[in-house]
């Protein structure tokens, strides 16, 4: 048995999503789930048995293909998109050149960053969703993440 | 199946297709690299560029290589509100 956490179900993530994403279209549009299936020419049941899936396993077996998500999106006038998630870009945390100390007080990214570098380190970096974390957050704000780890490597 | 629905389809495929070529160019990935850091097969990737007429990839591997290149794949941008007069 590993000692360290298991990464999050990617299948949470999408299924989360995309739930959500049907359900809300439903609200705005105060369709059906078959008024939309037939709307966008697909099976009738295809939202619904993918909704009402409670059986982990059922879901993703359940989960509409590309092209049934498609023609869903397309008929509803509701794009859907992959990877969705909130996120800020680098530009919004940008801040004035003289004010470094304001960023790395204030900034809730860069809070959550210190704290995951040192759980990293903590554990030798063998702490999988740490690290997870940090290689999304590099991705994502590669200005940031660099700022905090040489603010890091200054105070040591 | 109607010829609509093929050709709603094919659309998808030249779209999906268009996309991760465009991804890898724009990260300078391969797509053994874009699939490593994804966490699938490296043939879905490479299958699936030289035959989009075949099956699509399926859902849930869109959506990793969307998260991993943090490059999001939107689907029904096109055509969205296309149908949704004739629905109304």
């Amino acid at each position: 048995m590993p000692d360290i956490a298991a990464p999050a179900s990617p299948y949470r993530h999408l299924d989360d999503n995309l739930r959500g994403w049907m359900r809300r279209v439903m609200r705005e549009r105060q369709w059906s789930a078959e008024h939309w299936a037939r709307t966008a020419g697909v099976a009738g049941t295809t939202i619904t048995r993918y909704l009402n899936a409670t059986d982990p396993d059922a879901g993703p077996r359940r989960r509409p293909t590309s092209a049934t998500v498609e023609k869903l999106a397309a008929a509803a006038g509701v794009p859907f998109t992959y990877s969705q998630e909130p996120a800020m870009s680098d530009a919004d945390l940008e801040l004035p050149d003289d004010e470094p100390e304001v960023f790395r007080l204030h900034s809730a990214l860069g809070v959550a960053i210190l704290a995951l570098e040192m759980i990293a380190d903590a554990v030798d970096g063998r702490h999988v969703m740490a690290r997870a974390a940090l290689n999304h957050l590099r991705r994502r704000h590669p200005v940031a993440v660099e700022h905090m780890s040489k603010s890091r490597e200054d105070e040591r | 199946m109607t010829a609509t629905t093929l050709d709603d389809d094919a659309a998808l495929s030249h779209r999906l297709r268009g996309w991760m070529l465009s991804t890898m160019a724009a990260r300078g990935m391969t797509a053994e690299q874009w699939a490593r850091a994804a966490g699938v097969d490296p043939t879905t990737i490479t299958r699936f560029l030289r035959h989009p007429d075949r099956a699509l990839p399926s859902t849930l591997t869109v959506d990793k290589l969307a998260a991993a290149a943090d490059a999001p794949f939107v689907l029904g941008a096109l055509s969205a509100g296309k149908r949704v007069e004739k629905a109304g």
